[in-house]
């Protein structure tokens, strides 16, 4: 009986998730399908922090530096240098990886609100860099004009539909690989750092260590998201690394639920979608932005995945005793 | 499967056999101080391997800084720590735990929201290589998993093994304190009162447990329940002060008229 609920409302999910990304978007508008492409290029960005947030309980607020650098390495190669797909993609997460593992040195140390600080000091440090870096990175202008990538078939990714396509693959190889690296005894480790990061120690963790590797982790992820964001977006500019951009990953996660994958993905479905639609009608993103994340700590602090899940387990515990009795 | 079985390297016995002659654990003159007050002063105890011994003292006697000082959570001021014959006095925590030492809490302190299971597995694969691979799901590993499988069954904790760390009572969290710490295999286990806050009828069956464990364990226990510490402990020592005040058999200790006035209330 145990968990028949759970694998049931699992294969649901599945394939509802199947019909909407897979089988539908040739039946929406062109307007959906590029937002659906919008939604899963920061799903897979909120699932990036969800590591670092979620599983290794490290609250970063300079993730967008990460996903903004990745996009502007593939901004000056492909504009610039005239750089094909593949360099472009490797050298953008190869950049967001590297810059990490510097950054790491300086973050592993400190934990809770010292975490918080020094990543949005770093955050902003490279936000200045692209912001005032005119000759490299146009400044306040951005690079415009990235082209959508040429992989070689007989496909063009000019075509909304076929780059969506695309990017569902890039989101499917993140997820299975972000999901492998969770359930792997590294990321159980990083579960412990999380909930007891003392106990960890004396158990024989070096926990400086678990949380610099999650931390690159968490991080070269982001700039896979921020590759694709370049080429999606065909411009990039400081607002895509800003303070305002970080706080909003970070609001996908804690949406969705930290600590899920699943959750802070649907996070951050719900998030683009309300930016684009509430946009229409509004200047004031901001001031939406604050009263999701008012609700949502107060409603559902731990997010909407977990929600769902207790909602599961409710309902199986009632079957359970209806079917006792 | 071969090369997991390589992978886990259990604490390094082949390596300290050798040693097995010398004491398991000597502090030496060890002090540490907060601020102005030196919690730990002077300390010099040698405990020989396999020995049990009970580390007893009125609160604020320095019994859990001294765990503290042993296990690495602190640094000592003064005096050395070595453990079979290797001074461990400057090495990290994690360190220590890597040649043997592994020791419990005095206030629980597990992973609240992770499962009993995942609890005991965070203690199993700790000190293995394995820890650190990212790309192969932890429930592949069957050496750890029947490990961790058998300390849940010896602990009476298979029925509970899903439920969340939280939602378990007192004393079976106490128990899975106990089973993370042996989980390592440890070759010295420092137990910080296990038995704090459980009924006499759990008290009773962790003493029957800890007497059960390897003879080849060094043991060394803050307790203060009196029961507890005289039936399992075949040596006393006696800390008051940050300071060692005596040091003997269970009847040295129970006539010892000092420790009976600050400890015993003059009885």
């Amino acid at each position: 009986m145990n968990g028949l609920w759970a694998s049931k409302s699992r294969i649901f999910g599945l394939i509802l998730a199947f019909l909407f990304l897979a089988v539908l978007p040739p039946f929406y508008s062109s307007y959906w399908v590029t937002l659906v492409t919008q939604m899963l290029i920061f799903a897979i960005l909120a699932m990036s922090l969800d590591i670092l947030l979620g599983y290794t309980g490290l609250s970063s607020f300079g993730h967008a530096a990460f996903f903004g650098a990745a996009a502007y390495a593939v901004a000056i190669l492909s504009t610039r240098y005239k750089m094909g797909f593949l360099v472009c993609f490797i050298s953008g997460i190869a950049l967001s990886a590297g810059i990490s593992t510097i950054f790491g040195f300086l973050v592993a140390h400190a934990t809770g609100v010292y975490f918080l600080i020094i990543t949005l000091a770093l955050g902003m440090t490279l936000w200045g860099l692209a912001f005032r870096w005119v000759s490299m990175t146009g400044g306040d202008n951005g690079i415009s004009g990235i082209a959508r990538p040429d992989i070689g078939l007989p496909l063009s990714l000019k075509d909304p539909l076929t780059f969506y396509y695309f990017i569902l693959v890039f989101f499917l190889v993140s997820l299975v690989l972000m999901v492998i690296l969770v359930r792997s005894p590294f990321g159980h480790s990083l579960k412990g750092v999380r909930e007891s990061e003392s106990r960890m120690r004396v158990l024989g963790y070096h926990t400086w260590l678990h949380k610099y590797l999650s931390y690159v982790c968490s991080a070269s992820f982001g700039g896979f998201a921020g590759v694709l964001w370049a080429y999606y977006n065909g411009f990039t500019s400081p607002y895509d690394m800003d303070l305002t951009a970080s706080i909003e990953i970070i609001l996908m996660v804690i949406l969705g639920g930290p600590g899920t994958l699943i959750g802070p993905a649907l996070g951050a479905c719900i998030i683009v979608f309300l930016k684009n639609f509430i946009s229409a009608y509004t200047q004031r993103w901001l001031l939406i932005v604050g009263t999701i994340y008012i609700l949502t700590i107060l409603y559902a602090p731990q997010g909407l995945m977990n929600l769902i899940k207790d909602f599961l387990k409710r309902g199986q515990k009632k079957a359970e005793a209806s079917e006792g009795s | 499967m071969g090369g997991e079985e390589k992978a886990i390297s259990l604490a390094p016995m082949e390596k300290i056999k050798s040693r097995d002659a010398g004491p398991c654990l000597v502090l030496d003159d060890l002090s540490i101080d907060f601020g102005g007050l030196r919690a730990v002063n002077g300390v010099n105890l040698t405990i020989r391997p396999g020995e049990r011994r009970v580390l007893m003292g009125p609160n604020g006697a320095g019994k859990t800084t001294l765990f503290n000082l042993v296990s690495g959570v602190y640094q000592a001021s003064k005096g050395r720590i070595l453990f079979l014959g290797k001074d461990i006095t400057k090495l990290p925590t994690y360190r220590r735990a890597e040649l043997g030492i592994a020791r419990t809490y005095q206030i629980t302190n597990l992973f609240p929201k992770l499962t009993v299971e995942e609890n005991i597995m965070m203690a199993c694969q700790a000190l293995t290589r394995s820890k650190f691979v990212m790309y192969r799901p932890l429930s592949s590993y069957r050496l750890l998993t029947e490990r961790c499988h058998d300390l849940l069954k010896e602990f009476n904790l298979w029925e509970k093994r899903s439920e969340l760390v939280k939602n378990l009572s007192h004393g079976d969290q106490r128990q899975i304190e106990v089973a993370m710490a042996l989980a390592e295999k440890p070759r010295l286990l420092l137990l910080d009162e296990p038995a704090a806050g459980l009924s006499s009828a759990e008290t009773q069956s962790l003493t029957l447990l800890l007497k059960k464990l390897d003879p080849s364990i060094t043991i060394l226990l803050i307790e203060h329940d009196m029961d507890v510490a005289f039936e399992f402990a075949e040596r006393i020592t006696v800390l008051y002060q940050g300071k060692l005040l005596t040091e003997g058999t269970k009847e040295e200790i129970k006539n010892n008229p000092t420790v009976q006035e600050i400890y015993l209330g003059g009885e």
